[in-house]
């Protein structure tokens, strides 16, 4: 059994399921990243683990031991909110202390404990500011702080970058994913944004309508994408629904842009006539113009440019094959004459780039 | 945004329904009148008269009333002095003979003698310059409740001093005589009875009465109603007035058809409280505020006065109602003059109060 | 040209005070002292050397002191209760808990002894139980019913104005501090009191203020031998007509209201904090569904059991009048004597309303215009105003009615018997309660909030409507719940004030309780019951304009 269990738990407000027999696990040390839309739950989650909110079904093992009827401030866990939650009618360094306070420790190894969680953090000199004289990314360290300096157990950070801007939210998120790898708290983030549950996750959970609908390592995620949601929310675009169909070994997918062949690792699992999800890697196309003479090659398809964006080394092009949009990446040394909308091109994907989605 | 704007919306509908009821009642006056002249009674909170003689009055006067409650007698009677060269009112109701001296020498009224005073018995016209024209008088005694007395095998006290008694310990209720009439009435009548440079005077009786564990209250309703066993309190004995257990039968809806209190009627140990009426100095209407005098001596409006105010009529021809036949005339009151009262009220209430309360 | 709206409508208030509580008071004064200089400074002189009028100032601070801090300790678990939990019937419930606020003290005073009287309830309940002879519990006439009647007047208001903020504040800090490792006192103690201290001082200092002059309630529980500054005060201006020394009394009495009220506003500025406070409704929470249900169980239980002297007093009535209770309600309804002062209860019934809605209007605005403008003020300048502008808790509502007789009674200013003066007598009572209700949520709103609207372009006005007002509007509900309560209950001055014609409730049931018989008593409890159903629908719409007001989930 690994350190933490999260075994079925559920709740509903009113007529509304907020957490649907949700379950997974966790070890020491390690990082989950818990990636999902608003409102899918993931915050009543975080609460029913921290043990403020209960469940109305499943629990929470630590170690082994249910933690069912264990108040929050026995169970040793932290939980940092979105809005940080600081207290505003203390200054820094009670903030931080409180957690020490409360245990009503020594009171030299409560200095000694802050002053360490303030270093950690590179917010020394800070001690006696006021929570509202603080900026924002210095808000984020002290509350990082705060939920460290208890050594808790499992700390749940709720959002906990969505409030700074992209450079300053990217450096942090460095900045914590090292401290926490450097005192080896086992720990789970709740975002939205895949770049930063890729920085900061050993291990990524998806959740969507209450469920958890995915878990595994941010390379297993990756490349198998169990569902069209996963997909989607890693930032995928080109998704598109089709059939099986197996010729002579190989396998065939019909849909609606035409039909496309498929790597044979896969081949061998579906049966004929099997309802699919398929993504195609941004990156997995050839572009060309439009050759007059037609060269028939399997997944070869013929679009019509939307619209070109340059990104440095590749170029991203919008294009609509059959009046379905898809967008693709190719490198600028792949592009022989330069491309702009309204041209007609020719595709041809790579099947090693087309991916099944596993559910 | 909207919700402010609705409570806006709400506020506004509100304001002028009010202005337009104002409005609406001050037409309907305007229409009454043919240039009545105006007649304003101040009166103190006790006071009350059936509309129907008020209404005669004013047909046959050609006049409208308004009639003002200023709070209990002395507070009526300071009101008074604190607006006086330009009064609110043209006729005070409620000057009794506590504070009649203070009256006559505040020099607030205008003197006016009615011809139906000949009707008024000789004692009870106690300002003889007119200034004040009695209209009704009550007596401030003892109340007893009959059930309790029963069930406790007590029988009601007939001297004062039976009172300090231990059987009627924590028995009584009082009220206090700086802040309420009757309260002051029957210090007043503790001192008619005892007398002040006696042996045993009244204050030696006040503090064994504290010691046995009399309780003060400010006023006659929280006595009444929250001391009286009758009402749900613990104490039989409430000072009160002779009329109260006629009222306590007349406010039964039938339910007692003999009052359920009873009168301890000690010899000099009731007050006799006379209330009159003046006219204030600096009134422009002095002819109709004299009719009204006249009007209140008449016999109409003195049989009016038992069942609204609870208190005797001056005027000897008025017939009293059925069920004063539980209101009892003590045939010895005290015998305190007004003026005395006057010159020592403060000094009485305050060894009063050094003794009771402090 | 700089013309500053928040600057300019500070005269309103100012103005209004000016004329209708400092200048009648001033004429007081003058009045009392007239025609004698040297004689300013004897009653001051016989005040501090009588022992005892020093008694008196002595027992009224402590006896104050005590009734506040119960009243805290007593409301501090319903404030959290309605503040933390949603359930059905909670407006209604919040409506009943702020009705004693409403009641006179006389009938709050029969309410108490059907209760713990001789011959109350609980009395012969436990006589029958235990087979007594005497009754076991005598609370009449001591210090403890004043006490007791004092938490039960006071309560309602720190449950109201904590409530009020408690709720818009963020339960996630309380949470944190959970998880953080403190236990339920630790966090209690350490971040919720702490974080909701603005409101607690606020509505404590009201409580403060109340019992502090408090008059009815020591006059009819207490008796004199209890007597508190305001007694001195109202006995020596209405019935032994010293003005001197009352207006010495009035003096002190007010110093010290001022003095507190300072030292108040003083701390609260220090423990005024943005809290990035929302206008968001009431958060379901936390516990296990049981556990949940017990507590609001628990809860209901409790509030109940705080407000049983007016159940008792419901209860005595049905007893007592279940002989003639139609002839009751006739008798209320129809007038057999034909009184001159006959007024039929809806007509008593729609003047109180009317001077209460007025009164709302009046002190609403005034109240948030001060509140306003002290918030934005700083430093010690602003701790003078505020708890100047709080004056009007200190002063007697007879005092005031007496220096309104005095002061209009001349053209063009003669107001004597209109009941214009009377909502404004109302309304300088009541604005206290909006300030108070008001000023912690506008000094813990979160000054970005503000800035943001003023980079949009809008102007100050705008600002306000749009921006501040929906998040204090739930306060400004309070403050309104409040000067609606202290209008509908107000008796003092309305006794002085108001021609018969315009009798309210109040005067009403005092008005059948000046006559001995059980039909007054009868109809004195009908009317109570009337006044205690109005004030409960009238709270109840305000509730349920708040919770639209609010927004809210």
């Amino acid at each position: 059994m690994s350190l933490l269990e999260i075994a079925g738990l559920s709740k509903s407000f009113k007529d509304r399921v907020a957490v649907d027999n949700v379950s997974f696990s966790a070890e020491r040390g390690e990082i989950l990243c818990l990636l999902g839309p608003s409102g899918c739950g993931k915050s009543t989650l975080l609460r029913m683990i921290a043990g403020i909110e209960t469940p109305d079904a499943g629990a929470v093992f630590y170690n082994g031991d249910s933690l069912t009827g264990v108040s929050p401030q026995n169970r040793g866990f932290g939980l940092m909110f979105q809005d940080l939650a600081l207290f505003p009618h203390m200054d820094v360094y009670s903030n931080v202390a409180f957690g020490l306070k409360v245990q009503r420790i020594d009171k030299k190894l409560e200095v000694k404990r802050v002053n360490e969680m303030l270093d950690l953090v590179d917010m020394s000199g800070y001690e006696s500011r006021k929570i509202h004289e603080l900026s924002g990314g210095e808000l984020q360290r002290v509350a990082l702080a705060r939920s460290l300096a208890p050594s808790p157990k499992f700390l749940m950070l709720d959002e906990p970058f969505t409030s700074l801007d992209r450079t300053l939210s990217e450096s942090i998120q460095r900045q914590v994913r090292s401290i926490l790898k450097s005192i080896g708290v086992m720990s789970l983030f709740v975002t939205h944004d895949s770049d930063e549950a890729f920085t900061m996750a050993d291990k990524l959970l998806f959740m969507d309508n209450g469920q958890v609908v995915q878990v595994g390592t941010p390379e297993e995620i990756y490349y198998r994408p169990g569902t069209e949601f996963v997909a989607r929310s890693l930032g995928f675009k080109n998704i598109l629904q089709g059939v099986t169909q197996l010729e002579g070994g190989v396998l065939y997918i019909k849909t609606e842009i035409g039909c496309l062949e498929i790597n044979a690792e896969n081949s061998c699992k579906f049966a004929d006539g099997h309802r699919i999800t398929l993504l195609i890697d941004e990156g997995g196309v050839k572009v060309n113009h439009l050759l007059s003479e037609e060269v028939k090659s399997s997944n070869y398809f013929h679009g019509i440019v939307i619209s070109v964006s340059f990104h440095g080394t590749a170029y991203e092009i919008n294009t609509s094959i059959r009046n379905s949009s898809f967008v693709f990446r190719v490198h600028v040394d792949q592009v022989g004459a330069p491309i702009s909308p309204g041209d007609e091109i020719s595709l041809i994907i790579n099947p090693k780039f087309v991916r099944v989605l596993t559910q | 945004m909207i919700k402010i704007d609705i409570f806006l919306a709400i506020t506004l509908v509100f304001l002028i329904t009010v202005f337009a009821c104002e409005q609406a009642n001050e037409d309907s006056t305007i229409i009454e009148e043919k240039d009545p002249q105006s007649l304003v009674i101040v009166v103190h909170d006790s006071f009350d008269i059936s509309k129907s003689l008020i209404d005669k009055f004013e047909e046959e006067n050609n006049a409208t009333i308004t009639i003002v409650k200023g709070g209990d007698a002395g507070e009526v009677l300071n009101r008074a002095i604190l607006e006086r060269g330009n009064p609110s009112a043209d006729l005070l109701y409620g000057i009794d003979n506590t504070y009649l001296s203070k009256a006559l020498r505040e020099d607030l009224f205008i003197a006016y003698k009615s011809p139906l005073l000949v009707n008024v018995p000789n004692h009870l016209v106690l300002d003889k310059t007119f200034h004040v024209t009695p209209i009704d008088f009550g007596y401030v005694n003892i109340n007893y409740d009959k059930q309790y007395l029963i069930d406790n095998a007590l029988d009601p006290p007939v001297l004062l001093e039976e009172l300090t008694d231990s059987k009627w310990e924590n028995r009584m209720v009082v009220e206090n005589p700086a802040t309420s009439s009757p309260g002051l009435a029957f210090l007043i009548a503790t001192i008619s009875y005892f007398g002040e440079d006696d042996e045993y005077d009244y204050l030696d009786f006040w503090e064994d009465l504290r010691n046995n564990g009399v309780v003060v209250k400010d006023g006659w309703s929280d006595a009444y109603y929250n001391d009286f066993s009758l009402n749900g309190g613990d104490r039989p004995l409430v000072v009160s007035y002779a009329t109260s257990p006629a009222a306590e039968v007349y406010f039964s809806e039938g339910k007692y058809t003999e009052p359920p209190t009873g009168n301890l009627i000690i010899d000099k140990a009731t007050f006799q409280q006379i209330e009159g009426i003046g006219i204030l100095k600096g009134t422009e209407v002095e002819k109709l505020a004299s009719d009204f005098i006249d009007f209140a001596l008449d016999v109409s409006f003195q049989e009016d006065i038992p069942s609204k105010m609870f208190v005797y009529p001056v005027n000897r021809r008025a017939a009293w109602p059925d069920f004063f036949q539980f209101a009892q005339v003590p045939k010895v009151h005290s015998d305190i003059s007004h003026e005395d009262i006057d010159e020592k009220r403060e000094d009485w209430i305050e060894a009063w109060v050094k003794v009771v309360l402090r | 040209m700089r013309f500053r709206f928040s600057h300019s409508i500070i005269l309103i208030p100012v103005v209004f005070l000016s004329f209708f509580f400092i200048y009648p008071l001033a004429s007081i004064l003058v009045r009392s002292l007239e025609g004698n200089t040297d004689f300013v400074f004897v009653p001051f002189r016989t005040l501090f050397v009588d022992s005892y009028y020093l008694g008196r100032i002595w027992f009224t601070i402590w006896q104050a002191t005590i009734s506040t801090i119960m009243s805290v300790v007593v409301a501090l678990p319903i404030a959290y209760f309605f503040a933390r939990c949603d359930f059905p019937g909670k407006t209604f419930l919040k409506a009943l808990c702020t009705l004693p606020f409403v009641m006179p003290t006389i009938v709050v005073a029969m309410g108490f002894l059907s209760l713990f009287g001789a011959q109350g309830l609980i009395n012969t309940l436990l006589m029958k139980i235990f087979e007594l002879d005497k009754p076991p519990i005598m609370l009449s006439n001591t210090l403890a019913i004043i006490i007791i009647a004092h938490v039960f007047y006071n309560y309602a208001v720190v449950v109201r104005i904590v409530s009020s903020f408690w709720s818009s504040l963020d339960s996630q800090l309380e949470d944190t501090a959970k998880i953080l490792g403190g236990s339920r006192i630790q966090v209690l103690c350490r971040v919720t009191l702490p974080l909701i201290s603005p409101a607690l001082i606020s509505s404590s200092a009201l409580a403060f203020a109340f019992s502090f002059t408090s008059l009815g309630v020591v006059l009819v529980l207490g008796g004199p031998q209890f007597a508190t500054l305001e007694v001195s005060i109202y006995e020596l201006t209405t019935k032994l007509f010293r003005l001197p020394l009352a207006a010495a009394l009035s003096v002190v009495q007010l110093g010290f209201t001022y003095l507190v009220l300072f030292v108040y506003t003083r701390y609260q500025k220090m423990a005024s904090m943005q809290l990035g406070l929302q206008s968001r409704g009431e958060r379901l929470h936390s516990y296990g569904r049981p556990i949940r249900g017990i507590f609001i169980v628990a809860m209901v239980v409790y509030i109940f059991c705080l407000l049983s002297p007016l159940g008792a007093l419901i209860f005595r009535f049905f007893a007592e009048t279940r002989e003639y209770l139609p002839f009751l309600f006739i008798g209320l309804f129809s007038d057999q004597a034909g009184s001159y002062f006959y007024l039929s209860p809806i007509i008593v019934i729609w003047n109180s309303v009317k001077f209460a809605l007025c009164t709302v209007i009046i002190s609403t605005i005034v109240g948030v215009i001060i509140a306003y403008r002290l918030s934005g003020s700083q430093g010690s300048i602003s701790g003078i105003f505020d708890s100047l502008f709080m004056m009007p808790l200190g002063m007697s509502a007879v005092t005031l009615g007496y220096g309104y007789l005095i002061s209009f009674n001349r053209d063009p200013f003669d107001l004597r018997g209109s009941w214009i003066i009377l909502v404004i007598a109302h309304s300088i009572v009541a604005y206290p309660f909006v300030v108070r209700s008001v000023l912690p949520v506008i000094n813990s709103m979160d000054k970005s909030l503000k800035d943001a609207a003023k980079l949009l372009g809008a102007s100050q006005s705008r600002i306000f409507l749009s921006v501040e007002l929906p998040i204090i509007l739930p306060a400004i509900l309070v403050g309104a719940t409040f000067a609606f309560a202290v209008s509908m209950g107000e008796f003092g001055s309305s006794l002085m004030l108001l021609r018969p014609e315009n009798a309210t409730i109040p005067i009403a049931i005092f008005k059948f309780l000046g006559l001995p018989g059980e039909v007054n008593v009868g109809r004195a409890l009908a009317m109570s019951g009337l006044l205690m159903i109005i004030v409960s629908l009238s709270f109840m719409a305000i509730e349920k304009f708040r919770y639209k007001g609010s927004g809210g989930f």
